[in-house]
């Protein structure tokens, strides 16, 4: 394993455990008579983010805003086009074969889906242990069955159920194998992408606890990824939010919710349906039109095509990220007063 | 704030009596629906929500005619105009669903003839249909002339328009229909005065576009013009914003709440999302494993849930404008309707199930004025 000589790095390695520096991810469209590259898709471009040990930091955006692909970029499940991502102050980004194995079994990923995230044909026994067998983590079978036995205990099912089928569960049973079979190997860092999108409201909240006790229990540090702005600030020390590949602002969940800073924040913010019938307003819903596509992205601000305080600066200019307050950075060119606009909530 | 609409019997739009559905599959019979009654009012916007499995698509296909094959209504009434629905020949049913029921579903991507322009697809219920159309396809001509002629300065212009008013005055009288290439022109303006009506940009283009041509939102706008076109007596909308995101969803509710002042329809707002209930409905009914546990008004249903399942709904969901310390999750899961609980179909998971509830099942019983409630704790 690399040792680390940046002094950087070291501090590093302390305060984040993840850490992504400008990355891009851009797939290519090929095309014509010789498959030359004829656009991108930009679906990561230019996004920097560190994830702190024990927080949860929650990305939030509209579908193609490029949330899961970081997700998936700093798990190294795909390779960013350029930039830098390290993990526990190490630069993994060009690690592969056995030295970027190690740093598997520390990042682990819950997907949305639990009907198509696990292997029909495996018993939850084989889901649990098989990823033991594969980063060394028992040394017999009796141990990994032992520590399998626990785990299915650890997230509200049963030793009965070790036996059984995927598809003798329900949706909110399978994400309790999935988030088991995550930590299997006693990972650091959980990737969760949409982890109760797929689940009923009332199955919605037995996971959301779990996790949370998850958390406490092991340690461990969370990127939670959701479009769904309820469940992010339950379950959020801080908040990103992404807009056509980039992270247009990111702070403390107080403050992106209490006083959001980039017009696309209030935005969605506002989009939210407020649960409270008696606060019902006739807001008018900020946004007018739907997300560019990555592929041809706005001059300038990638906002600015919706966004209602637009100029012509907007467009010439990229906006520069400010640091409002103490971590709490904006991209906008503009420090704009909501304070007197309609808000849902 | 919108006033809620004076719930008095006169503007019953539909009424779905004691309905019970039960689907036959290789694993059993499902009892989807157990005895669903619902009164949904013109003017009115009823939220339904449940979660998955409750019954509420099923309730819309039931009163649509759509459920099928291996759906079996066991008993129950679908009243439409005075008419029982679920009795009427396939025929008589297709007729209704033409003039008096529309539906928009989820994803409209499936629901559209991808290879149809939109404009075809909405003149197509006109054009398939002129005999019954014919009236309403020229009254809407000479309303849409009527406001021109109002707004019209050019002298050219207003006589073309005051022949064109005469020609259809005569047609009006004539018994006989209009001709196939005056049917699609009528149809032609009436379609696109309706893809204006769902704020559609640009509405001529679109007219002549293809359902891939459109994103998420402007499909479910044409969508939803393609129902109302119709002037239905009740719009059935299932789960309509799911697929989209919070901004484009923000555009469709507000679209959907302006339009329930514009038509007469009556519509059903079919979620499981309680936020947009609250954001948009009058009314809302509650259901879980194929009954109506609550329903009533949804302030009053917001501010005093009574049954333990609305209660722990509640409860259970996260808030982007509060902060809850912990959610208090509903236990256990929703029951496998092939063997469904007995009595009650919530006591398994219910926090406060005694004696009774397992033995037999509570009534809808009206516990407030305007609030009702299926639950033994508040008698029945």
């Amino acid at each position: 394993m690399g040792t680390i000589t940046d002094s950087t790095l070291g501090e590093l390695e302390s305060i984040n455990l993840v850490e992504a520096r400008n990355v891009f991810k851009w797939f290519p469209i090929k095309g014509g008579l010789f498959g030359r590259t004829i656009a991108n898709v930009r679906a990561v471009d230019g996004v920097s983010i560190s994830i702190r040990k024990g927080e949860t930091m929650g990305l939030v955006g509209e579908s193609g805003s490029g949330k899961t692909t970081l997700g998936r970029t700093i798990m190294r499940l795909i390779d960013p086009t350029k930039g830098e991502i390290f993990f526990d102050g190490v630069n993994i980004t060009r690690l592969s074969g056995r030295s970027l194995k190690r740093y598997r079994r520390r990042m682990q990923m819950v997907f949305q889906d639990p009907y198509a995230s696990l292997d029909p044909r495996q018993t939850v026994r084989s889901a649990l242990t098989e990823p033991m067998k594969i980063h060394h983590i028992a040394s017999s079978k009796k141990e990994a069955d032992e520590a399998a036995a626990k785990l299915i205990e650890t997230v509200g099912l049963n030793q009965d159920h070790l036996e059984r089928f995927p598809h003798e569960f329900s949706g909110g049973q399978r994400q309790r194998i999935a988030i088991a079979r995550a930590l299997a190997v006693n990972p650091e860092f959980v990737l969760l992408d949409e982890p109760t999108s797929s689940l009923d409201v009332s199955v919605q909240a037995q996971i959301l606890n779990l996790l949370k006790q998850l958390q406490r229990r092991f340690n461990l540090t969370y990127l939670f990824i959701s479009h769904n702005l309820s469940v992010i600030r339950h379950m959020c020390d801080r908040v990103a939010v992404m807009y056509l590949g980039r992270i247009v602002e990111i702070g403390n969940m107080k403050a992106i919710y209490e006083s959001p800073k980039h017009p696309y924040t209030f935005a969605l913010l506002s989009a939210v349906p407020n649960p409270d019938p008696t606060k019902r307003k006739e807001h008018e819903p900020v946004l007018e039109g739907e997300v560019p596509s990555p592929i041809d992205i706005p001059s300038g601000c990638r906002f600015r095509t919706r966004c209602p305080y637009n100029t012509e600066k907007c467009a010439r200019e990229f906006p520069p990220l400010v640091e409002i307050e103490p971590g709490h950075w904006v991209e906008c060119h503009y420090d704009i007063d909501f304070s007197s606009a309609r808000r849902s909530f | 704030m919108n006033s809620t609409p004076q719930l008095t019997k006169k503007n019953v739009a539909l009424e779905v009596r004691n309905l019970r559905v039960v689907f036959h599959t290789y694993a059993g019979v499902v009892k989807a629906i157990d005895g669903v009654n619902l009164t949904v009012h013109s003017k009115e916007l009823l939220g339904l929500v449940g979660e998955s499995g409750s019954g509420k698509s099923v309730t819309a296909l039931a009163i649509a005619g759509l459920l099928p094959e291996n759906a079996e209504v066991l008993e129950g009434e679908v009243l439409l105009r005075g008419k029982d629905l679920l009795k009427q020949s396939k025929k008589e049913l297709r007729m209704a669903r033409l003039t008096d029921i529309a539906l928009v579903f989820q994803d409209p991507m499936t629901y559209l003839n991808p290879v149809m322009t939109i404009g075809t697809q909405i003149t197509e219920i006109f054009t398939g249909n002129l005999k019954i159309y014919k009236d309403e396809l020229i009254q809407s001509r000479l309303d849409q002339i009527e406001n021109e002629l109002r707004q019209e300065t050019d002298p050219k212009k207003i006589s073309k328009l005051n022949e064109e008013k005469t020609k259809l005055e005569i047609k009006k009288q004539n018994s006989s229909g209009i001709s196939k290439k005056e049917g699609k022109r009528l149809a032609k303006l009436l379609a696109i005065e309706y893809l204006k009506l769902v704020k559609l940009p640009e509405p001529e283009r679109v007219f002549k576009m293809y359902p891939f041509e459109l994103s998420g939102g402007m499909r479910q706008r044409a969508m939803i013009a393609m129902a109302l076109v119709r002037r239905p007596a009740v719009l059935l909308a299932d789960e309509i914003t799911t697929a989209l995101d919070v901004t484009v969803q923000a555009q469709i509710l507000k679209l959907i709440k302006e339009l329930r002042d514009k038509v007469d329809a009556a519509i059903i707002l079919i979620t499981h999302d309680l936020g947009i209930v609250a954001e948009t409905c009058d009314r809302v009914a509650v259901m879980y494993a194929g009954n109506i546990v609550e329903e009533g008004d949804v302030i009053e249903i917001f501010k005093n849930p009574l049954h333990p399942y609305t209660v722990g709904l509640f409860g259970a969901v996260p808030r982007p404008d509060i902060e809850k310390e912990n959610l208090e999750p509903v236990p256990g899961s929703v029951p496998d309707l092939i063997n469904p609980p007995s009595g009650c179909r919530f006591h398994p998971r219910c926090p406060k199930a005694f004696e009774r509830c397992p033995k037999s099942k509570p009534p809808l019983i009206e516990y407030e004025p305007g609030h009702k409630v299926a639950c033994f704790l508040y008698g029945g």
